[in-house]
This record gives C-alpha cells, sequence and structure tokens, in this order.
C-alpha cells in the first residue's frame, strides 16, 4: 500500500503553483498588490465622477452608503480621490524605482568593470550619497526649483540609486573573480559585453527583490515628500497629498488622514511581503547551486 | 610559423601576513618556446606556479618581468592580446566554473563567433551543431544550461568554445584533473585527435606524469615556480637529472609489478 502510495506522489508532476515555487508571504504580497493595482487602473469605472468634484453642501461627511470613504474639507469624496491619487502615487513611485534602478544598476556595473579612476569615483559618489539625508536634499532642490512631479522623479532616483548599486556592484565583483569571466574575456569579450550577457543575468535575482523593497520605500517617499508640498501638486491626487489635505482636521474628522495612510501602509507591506519572498527563493535556489 | 614564446617570465605576488609584506615568487624566469604542431607538457605539483604561468601566456595574469611573442612580435598593449587571443586560446582547469550558469551551451558557443564576425548570424547554429559533433556531444547540448552536464561533458564543451576561434595553439591547464578516470581518457583521446586533425600546438599543463608521456613529446618540469628540467620527454623521463624529477616519477604506482604479480 505504501509503496503503491509513494510511487503515485512521484509520478504526479508537481501542479503549477508548487512549481513556481510561491511561498505563503509571495501569494499573500502579489494579491494584496494586485488587488491595489486593480483599484487604481478601475478608477474611471469605480468612480466615473472623478476626483475633482466639489460639492460644498457634503464637507467632510463620515464614511457611509453614499461616501464609503467620508468627504474631505470642500465635499470632494474621499474614496474618488484615494482610487485616483493611487493612480498617481503607484505610477510616481515605479517611475522612482525603475530609474532608480537602472541608474543604480549602471553605476554598480561601472563600479566593478571600470578602470581604476571610474571605479574610485563610483565608489565616493556612492559613499557620499549613502550619508547624504535625503528629505535635507529635496527641501534644497524644490526650494531652488519648482516642485512638479518630474522633479519629485528625479528626487528619488537621487535618493535611491546607492542601494542598487551597492548590491549589483558586490554580486558583480564576486562573479568577475570568477573563471566563467576570464574564459569570457579569452575568447575577446568586451567589460561590456561581459557585464551585459555573462554577469547581469546572476545580478537580476538580487535586482528583483531589491524592486519591490525599492518600490515600497518609493511609495513612501513619495507620499513624505507630497505631504511636505513638494511632491506631487494640487490639484492632481495623490496618497500623500490627500493626508495634507486632510492634516488640519485630523482631530476632527479622522478618515481624511487615516484612509489614505492606510492604502500607503497596506502598498508598501504587500511589496515587503513580495520581496521577503523573491528573497527567499534566491536564497533556496542559491543553496542548492551550492549543493551540487 | 606561429610560435608562441613566453621569454623570462618573472610573476611577484605580495603577501601580507600579519602586517609584514614579503614577495612571493609565483614564477621565477620561466621561458617556454611552443613550436607549430608541439605538444609540449608542464608539470610540476599543485602550487608551483605552471597555472600562473599559463595564464600570463594567454594576458588573464600580467607578468611582473619578462615578455611573451607571438609571431616574433612581442604582445604587448591590450590590442596585442585581443590580437594573440584570435590564435591562442584556453581551456579552463574547472570544467564546472568556466562556463557562465544562466548561458545556454548553444549561445556560449556562438558567442566567439559572434564577437570576431566570423561567419553570418545564420550560419552560427550550424557551426556550434557541427563542432558539438566534433568533440562527440549531441547538437541538442546547444539548448541545456550547463548545470544539466556532466563534468565530461562540460569540459567537452569548454573545448568546443575554444576551438570555435580556429585557434593555432591551445593551452590546456589540468583538463582533465576533476574528471572520473574513465572520461580522462575520453577528453584526452578526443583532444589528440583534434590535435593531430587541426594540426595544433598544446600546452598540456598536468601533474599526471602518465598522462604527459601518454601526450607530449617534450616537457619542462616546473619546482616552487622555476623550471628544474626540460626535454624530449623520453629523455626527461628515462633518464631523470633532478632530484625533483626522481621524485615525481618515483611517485607512480607501478604496475609492472601488478602484471608480474598476476603473472606468478
Amino acid at each position: 500500500m505504501s509503496v503503491a502510495a509513494a510511487e503515485t506522489t512521484v509520478a504526479t508532476r508537481p501542479g503549477l503553483v508548487a512549481r513556481l515555487r510561491l511561498g505563503p508571504a509571495l501569494i499573500a504580497g502579489i494579491m494584496l498588490l494586485a488587488l491595489i493595482i486593480l483599484s487604481a487602473v478601475l478608477a474611471p469605472v469605480l468612480a466615473p465622477a472623478g476626483p475633482a468634484v466639489v460639492d460644498l453642501g457634503s464637507v467632510r461627511l463620515p464614511p457611509s452608503a453614499d461616501h464609503w470613504a467620508g468627504t474631505d474639507a470642500i465635499g470632494r469624496d474621499l474614496l474618488a480621490r484615494m482610487l485616483y491619487g493611487g493612480q498617481v502615487s503607484l505610477l510616481v513611485a515605479g517611475a522612482g524605482m525603475i530609474g532608480s534602478l537602472a541608474f543604480g544598476t549602471l553605476m554598480g556595473m561601472l563600479g566593478a568593470f571600470g578602470s581604476y579612476w571610474v571605479r574610485a569615483v563610483v565608489d565616493r559618489a556612492i559613499d557620499i550619497q549613502l550619508a547624504f539625508p535625503y528629505v535635507l536634499l529635496a527641501i534644497a532642490i524644490t526650494s531652488a526649483v519648482k516642485p512638479s512631479t518630474g522633479v519629485l522623479i528625479l528626487l528619488m532616483v537621487l535618493a535611491a540609486w546607492a542601494g542598487a548599486a551597492r548590491v549589483v556592484r558586490s554580486i558583480a565583483l564576486q562573479e568577475r573573480g570568477k573563471d566563467y569571466v576570464k574564459a569570457a574575456t579569452v575568447i575577446g569579450a568586451s567589460p561590456f559585453r561581459i557585464a551585459l550577457f555573462h554577469v547581469f543575468p546572476s545580478v537580476l535575482p538580487s535586482l528583483l527583490v531589491l524592486a519591490a523593497m525599492q518600490m515600497a520605500a518609493m511609495i513612501v517617499f513619495e507620499a513624505t515628500l507630497s505631504f511636505l508640498g513638494m511632491g506631487v501638486q494640487p490639484p492632481t491626487p495623490s496618497w500623500g497629498g490627500i493626508m495634507l489635505d486632510g492634516k488640519n482636521y485630523i482631530t476632527s474628522s479622522w478618515w481624511l488622514t487615516t484612509l489614505p495612510g492606510l492604502a500607503i501602509v497596506l502598498t508598501s507591506l504587500s511589496l515587503v511581503l513580495i520581496g521577503d519572498g523573491l528573497q527567499a527563493r534566491t536564497d533556496a535556489s542559491r543553496s542548492r547551486e551550492g549543493d551540487e | 610559423m606561429s610560435t608562441l614564446v613566453a621569454d623570462r617570465i618573472v610573476k611577484t605576488f605580495t603577501v601580507n601576513r600579519g602586517g609584514a609584506t614579503r614577495e612571493l615568487r609565483a614564477v621565477n624566469d620561466v621561458s617556454l618556446t611552443v613550436a607549430p604542431g608541439e605538444i609540449v607538457g608542464l608539470v610540476g605539483e599543485s602550487g608551483c606556479g605552471k597555472t600562473t604561468l599559463s595564464r600570463i601566456m594567454i594576458g588573464i595574469e600580467t607578468a611582473t618581468a619578462g615578455e611573451v611573442s607571438y609571431d616574433g612580435r612581442p604582445v604587448k598593449s591590450r590590442s596585442d592580446w585581443r590580437a594573440l587571443r584570435r590564435s591562442v586560446q584556453y581551456v579552463f582547469q574547472d570544467p564546472f566554473t568556466a562556463l557562465c550558469p544562466t548561458m545556454r551551451i548553444g549561445d556560449a558557443l556562438a558567442e566567439p563567433l559572434a564577437i570576431h564576425r566570423i561567419c553570418p548570424p545564420a550560419e552560427r547554429k550550424a557551426r556550434v551543431a557541427r563542432m558539438l559533433e566534433m568533440v562527440g556531444l549531441h547538437p541538442d547540448v546547444a539548448r541545456r544550461l550547463p548545470n544539466q552536464l556532466s563534468g565530461g561533458q562540460r569540459q567537452r564543451v569548454n573545448l568546443a568554445r575554444a576551438l570555435m576561434l580556429e585557434p593555432k595553439v591551445l593551452i590546456c591547464d589540468e583538463i582533465v584533473s576533476g574528471l572520473d578516470v574513465s572520461v580522462q581518457a575520453q577528453v584526452l583521446g578526443l583532444l589528440l585527435e583534434l590535435q593531430e586533425r587541426l594540426g595544433l600546438s598544446l600546452v598540456f599543463i598536468s601533474h599526471d606524469l602518465r598522462v604527459v608521456r601518454y601526450l607530449c613529446s617534450r616537457v619542462l618540469v616546473m619546482y616552487m615556480g622555476e623550471v628544474v628540467e626540460q626535454g624530449a620527454v623520453e629523455a626527461v623521463f628515462d633518464n631523470p637529472q633532478h632530484a625533483y624529477t626522481r621524485a615525481l616519477l618515483a611517485a607512480i604506482p607501478d604496475h609492472s609489478r601488478l602484471t608480474a604479480g598476476a603473472a606468478n
């Protein structure tokens, strides 16, 4: 009996979910994030009137059947603003994440494959960036130029590229000493080719983990700067901007700050869960490689 | 003709142990000439500098002093080395680390063709298949990743990759020492067959004297970074002059005693 049972288990291929090796954290994170993204994408369907309809007859109403998330100080539906604000927050954070990873990867590769002077410059640039308080940097820059969404994304790249650069550089330095990189040199591959075709694929799993973590940080960073009035400018809604609008009423109308804050927390939570899940996967496949 | 010469190569490493730095001579004043079609053996224990010397000859290590030349021209600048590597290729010792883990075998073999624009892209696949067949692998191997192959198969792939550029000289750094004995024999047989067919010159690095005797016409014995003895294989093996060579030869398991015992 038990032998037959064992044979059946061996014979059946693992299901799709098992083969993708998704842990519980990864599944929870992906589902939560999918829900948030879907609601942002479907904002025009869920709230056809849009985020800017002012109704001075219904100001600062608490959550009810008519207005699920209540209304703000000039009677705009808070749920509609949060849905449209989600579009803005997610897009801005996504752009900041992609920008910082792209620039960070480039710098990290230069830090591993560049000439002596290039490597030295990259090292110092990373040190300087890590030592620099980015909110201060943001205040300095937005006091010099008019704050806008473009400036915000640029600030995000400036604030976060060094993390990616350090990860990419350390992995690339590790790989660079291996025989396959020397073998590529011997068949005539240029450092650029080696970085792109041989080393980058080894960096990719760690970069995916970093993408999730950076995205979470970017959601919070966008909210911080918009809350301080240096990010997305009104009337465009973003989660941080909505909280700024509601901050004067924090003692009387709790929903104006709590609900967008909850959106920020849940979004970064989902991303951190995804990042952790991906990290566990990379660690697992790395230890399998070691067993070989 | 295409002669690879290493002239009076010196390589020193600076070792720092407990704050005291001292110089370590890994290779000390070694010269090596590889004539066309010749198989030169380089033997010695691990750490005697033979791998370092071979890596200097392909330019992945730089010599502290001395010069490598090819076809009578010294190889100095980066572009000299690039040019040298069109004619001189290298097979690494460890078949498990010498292949990029994320690249399919077919792409790894096509890469040298793409880099040096040797043939039109459409022709690459056929060339890769032909080369795989030449080293005794099924063309389907092209679709696999390195971790799906055995050590012997990987070493055949490494050999194939080095041969894609149709080199004149091939440097083989202990290419069979990581393999099972039966697989060693297969890879060595293949190497010898390819050498004859393609008219290659070989630098064959090994610590296995039986293999060197089987393959090589000339041999250099290295000990502590220096060449202590060199000459035709028969001369060196039958009448060793240096104490270290004698010790090496004495360490070979003696098969005649085994067979003699069986005969009695």
